[in-house]
């Protein structure tokens, strides 16, 4: 069960339209290091995680992805509020506009549809945690990107923020993955899967 | 943690964050830096020119009511994955405590004085005979005064 609190985790407040920017940043909405991907594929690992405390982190992690998210699409609404058909056609906007008026669907930058082909819930505690390391270090690459070519300091701020969290998760998921391999035999650790083969799996010893 | 299970050969090691706690930022340099730990905060050097001043929860003008409720929040939120894989550290513990206690306040006030944000506050708006969980902005509008 979730419960909604009425507020962004971080100010977004951007005074002027931007079609193009919105563009590029609707990559972290629907893309494929987006926070989408990113709340969906940690709330779909947890379940059968074996460290319980790993479900745990998984489920705070995938809930304030679910809040970047929003922030992203606060950030996607307002570049795009009530924008002129002229701003719409000469920013490139106008492919967009087509199927989607200035509503929000999740995409990447390049106009892929979102799709949970671009991560993995494998079932496995070593591999699932591993992908998680990875996603985080691309999520920070498409902010650094976004960074580059991004001067507006209203876009900037919220995005340095966002960019700052993959770090911190990284570091968590690093640190669940530690505690996940404490439970194994370090002269092995893929002997067997610790989410499958059960009877071979004795985390107390 | 008790243990870190570094230097094995075919698997990816991350040390674990070993602190006091006693060099945390203040509430409003943890929101501005996206940590409440100085040692996790890794900026990129494209935004190294980018003026301290232009930090947008300081900059847009925001409700200070509102400000504090998201300093208060993240604090908690960053607190709280650090506990996840710190369970035994006491000391956060009671940071967390300690900000529970100042957010559920915060929280309860802001429905007070501006708009609900939670449904758990309906009770403390104003208008009683009113649905009070559609009052104020919605949060993707920007609009924090």
């Amino acid at each position: 069960m979730w419960v909604y609190e009425k507020r962004l985790q971080f100010p977004v407040k951007i005074t002027k339209t931007c079609p193009k920017t919105a563009k590029l940043i609707i990559s972290q909405y629907g893309g494929p290091d987006g926070e989408l991907s990113a709340s969906m594929r940690y709330l779909a690992q947890r379940y059968s995680m074996p460290v319980k405390s790993v479900g745990g982190l998984l489920t705070d992690i995938g809930t304030e992805e679910l809040g970047h998210m929003e922030m992203i699409c606060a950030m996607v609404y307002q570049l795009t509020k009530d924008l002129p058909m002229k701003e719409i056609k000469e920013s490139g906007f106008d492919a967009y506009y087509i199927d989607h008026t200035t509503g929000l669907w999740p995409q990447a930058a390049a106009g892929l549809p979102f799709s949970a082909i671009e991560f993995q819930s494998k079932g496995d505690a070593i591999t699932d945690l591993t992908e998680n390391l990875a996603a985080e270090q691309k999520a920070r690459t498409v902010y650094d990107n976004l960074l580059r070519a991004i001067t507006d300091p209203e876009i900037r701020e919220p995005l340095k923020f966002l960019r700052a969290r993959e770090i911190v998760h990284f570091q968590r998921f690093g640190e669940a993955l530690e505690k996940t391999k404490e439970t194994l035999d370090a002269k092995n650790f893929y002997y067997f899967n610790p989410e499958y083969d059960k009877a071979m799996y004795h985390p107390g010893r | 943690m008790d243990k870190c299970c570094t230097n094995t050969l075919a698997i990816a090691s991350v040390p674990c964050q070993e602190t006091d706690l006693s060099n945390l930022y203040t509430a409003e340099e943890a929101l501005c830096n996206g940590t409440i730990f100085p040692e996790l905060n890794l900026p990129f050097f494209i935004t190294e020119t980018d003026k301290k001043s232009s930090c947008g929860c300081l900059a847009s003008g925001c409700c200070r009511d509102m400000m504090e409720i998201m300093k208060t929040g993240f604090y908690l939120d960053d607190l709280t994955l650090y506990l996840d894989t710190h369970p035994q550290d006491k000391k956060a513990l009671a940071l967390m405590q300690e900000c529970l206690a100042k957010k559920q306040q915060q929280v309860c006030d802001f429905a007070k004085d501006h708009f609900v944000l939670t449904k758990n506050c309906i009770p403390q708006a104003p208008d009683k005979g009113a649905f009070a969980w559609s009052d104020g902005p919605a949060p993707w509008e920007g609009v924090y005064e």
